[in-house]
């Protein structure tokens, strides 16, 4: 993929239909498209006559399924359409939605419009080229669009189990993580895995939070100036005091000195009691058994 | 309590002066030694060289001077309030431990957590019937407080539970048993050493449960009151005293009461709260030399009184 910006998913999809979302920036640019356009019900007619795979059985049942094809690949008027090219100008110089995602600016933000301005969109929402590695862009975390499916539509866990899935692709990853600008590390997945709240949502807990409920989603709060705003959703009066134990920081001496010693004081008073108990049973045991077998008759 | 225990036959007091040996002394109610004459009445149900005592005593006058309840084959270990508190605190701890694990095991995908979840009908659930079970606790604990508090003010409480000397001295003793170095089991006072650190691992175990518990139940309000490493030490301190007590509860404690060889499967003592004077020379043979030497006393003193 020539493009720093291309998703994943978009990898996936494969090169054909990468240039032809590309393609549709070009007329989004230049958005006044020679002649009438025809009759969009023909798209599926027309558009699938070559396009029939690999996306459109499961296009079908997404949640864009009503969409035709040209309200997303807006320059493809004419079938059949031009030869597309990739796109090779300078993104950080789209207005205004590309800011955040260029592809979004041609096809998402057509109907998602009220996603916000990109200042809004934080952290992931900068793309003034001051992060590396690149942040996200819509279809990072919401996949494939011809098979995206409405995450309100799953029960809980599940749903919550999905939206911990889309962050931890990339904070779960100390190759996108530890290096760069943020260098955060992939701590906050590794200590939620160890957390309260995750072992209730694994446990089918339908009001345990996973990342989306605290971080937020499209309009993250900063946690680090008030996170007990996001403590407040479910423990109402919660204090920066309270707040301050999700630290998102691992147990160790130097991080977290008391849950470290608390943990190693119960460990080893466990291990050294439980040591001795066993040792006492085993000798009660031992003596029983012989005592019995050198008296037989008792 | 006294009701209850007065068709059985207590076993003869001490001197009044000399404080009882038990924590809880139910075998040396007062209301039994006012009625003299209906003790005897019963010798039948008593065994060998006691039963004898007894009887002859019957006749002698002095009996009604100086009453001498008979020994009898059982004597009352636990009374009811001990054993109804033992009871409260056994199944809240049972419910407690296994509503508990889903939550203290580190890895919640487990299928056993999983299996425990869907027995008691969602975490939802697990974790409400976790809380009232530690009410039940907290009552239970509440109850044996005020049991102690009574039994305090009535006669005076016994140091029989306290650590002491002597129970190192009896652990050495019963570990050279084990090893064949000393022919026979130490004698040991009516609460062994191994009861003790039941007894004392227990009250431990119930403050820091119950007071971590607490501050994770109300973990607003326990940080509002306390600075936030109470917290921290509240969330690992319950976890790992809950595996700690689990172990010592479900292993030493279980082989100790009822496991070991010439027990198995079951002890009864925590239903019925008596003991064989068999068992109590067997497993208590300080306790039971002093109860021996204490209705001696007694006897021989009803003998001058007559």
């Amino acid at each position: 993929m020539p493009l720093a910006f291309s998703p994943r998913t978009m990898r996936a999809a494969g090169a054909k239909q990468c240039g032809l979302t590309l393609a549709l920036l070009l007329v989004a640019l230049s958005p006044q498209a020679e002649g009438a356009p025809s009759k969009k019900k023909d798209d599926r007619k027309w558009c699938l006559m070559c396009h029939r795979e690999p996306a459109y059985a499961a296009f079908k049942d997404s949640a864009h399924a009503d969409l035709l094809c040209r309200d997303c690949h807006e320059n493809n008027q004419f079938n059949p359409h031009e030869p597309v090219e990739e796109f090779s100008g300078d993104l950080t110089q789209l207005k205004p939605f590309a800011k955040s995602d260029p592809v979004a600016l041609a096809a998402c933000a057509g109907c998602h419009e009220d996603m916000g301005t990109s200042a809004e969109l934080m952290p992931h929402g900068r793309a003034d080229g001051a992060l590396k590695p690149p942040l996200p862009y819509c279809l990072d975390c919401h996949g494939e669009p011809h098979q995206i499916q409405k995450v309100e539509d799953l029960p809980q866990p599940q749903r919550r189990l999905a939206e911990n899935a889309t962050c931890t692709a990339c904070h779960g990853n100390p190759e996108r993580m530890d290096g760069g600008t943020l260098a955060i590390g992939i701590e906050p997945v590794e200590t939620y895995a160890d957390s309260m709240h995750l072992r209730k949502v694994l446990l089918g807990s339908a009001n345990a939070p996973g990342c989306v409920d605290c971080h937020g989603g499209h309009h993250t709060a900063d946690l680090r100036k008030a996170p007990e705003q996001a403590c407040n959703k479910c423990h109402e009066g919660a204090t920066a005091a309270f707040a301050s134990l999700v630290t998102h920081k691992p147990v160790t001496a130097a991080q977290k000195p008391v849950s470290f010693w608390t943990q190693k004081f119960f460990a080893w008073l466990t291990f050294l009691t439980i040591l001795g108990l066993l040792g006492h049973i085993s000798l009660d045991i031992t003596h029983s058994l012989g005592a019995r077998r050198g008296r037989p008759g008792k | 309590m006294d009701a209850l225990e007065s068709e059985e036959t207590p076993v003869a007091p001490a001197e009044p002066a000399e404080p009882p040996p038990l924590v809880a002394a139910p075998a040396v109610d007062a209301p039994e030694s006012k009625e003299p004459p209906a003790a005897p009445v019963e010798p039948l149900q008593l065994l060998g060289q006691p039963a004898v005592d007894a009887l002859e005593r019957s006749e002698s006058p002095a009996a009604t001077v100086e009453p001498v309840p008979p020994p009898v084959a059982t004597v009352l270990r636990f009374d009811l309030h001990q054993r109804l508190q033992h009871g409260l605190l056994a199944s809240s701890f049972v419910l407690l431990v296994v509503t508990g694990w889903p939550l203290a095991a580190h890895s919640a995908k487990a299928s056993a957590s999983a299996a425990i979840v869907a027995l008691f009908g969602g975490i939802e659930r697990c974790s409400g019937i976790h809380r009232i079970a530690a009410i039940v606790m907290v009552i239970a604990s509440l109850y044996h407080l005020a049991y102690l508090a009574v039994l305090a003010s009535r006669r005076g409480l016994s140091a029989s539970m306290l650590p002491s000397p002597g129970d190192l001295r009896n652990l050495g003793q019963n570990l050279l048993f084990f090893v064949g170095k000393r022919g026979e089991r130490p004698k040991f006072p009516r609460f062994s050493y191994f009861e003790k650190f039941d007894y004392w691992a227990v009250f431990w175990g119930v403050a820091i449960m119950v007071g971590s518990g607490l501050v994770r139940w109300f973990p607003v309000e326990a940080t509002g009151i306390f600075p936030p490493w109470v917290y921290e030490i509240a969330h690992y301190a319950h976890a790992d005293e809950a595996l700690l007590a689990a172990l010592a509860i479900f292993i030493w404690h279980f082989y100790n009461v009822h496991l070991r060889p010439g027990v198995f499967p079951m002890s009864r003592v925590f239903l019925t709260g008596r003991l064989t004077l068999e068992q109590l020379q067997e497993e208590h043979g300080a306790e039971y030399e002093e109860l021996m030497r204490a209705r001696a006393q007694a006897e021989a003193k009803a003998k001058e009184g007559g």
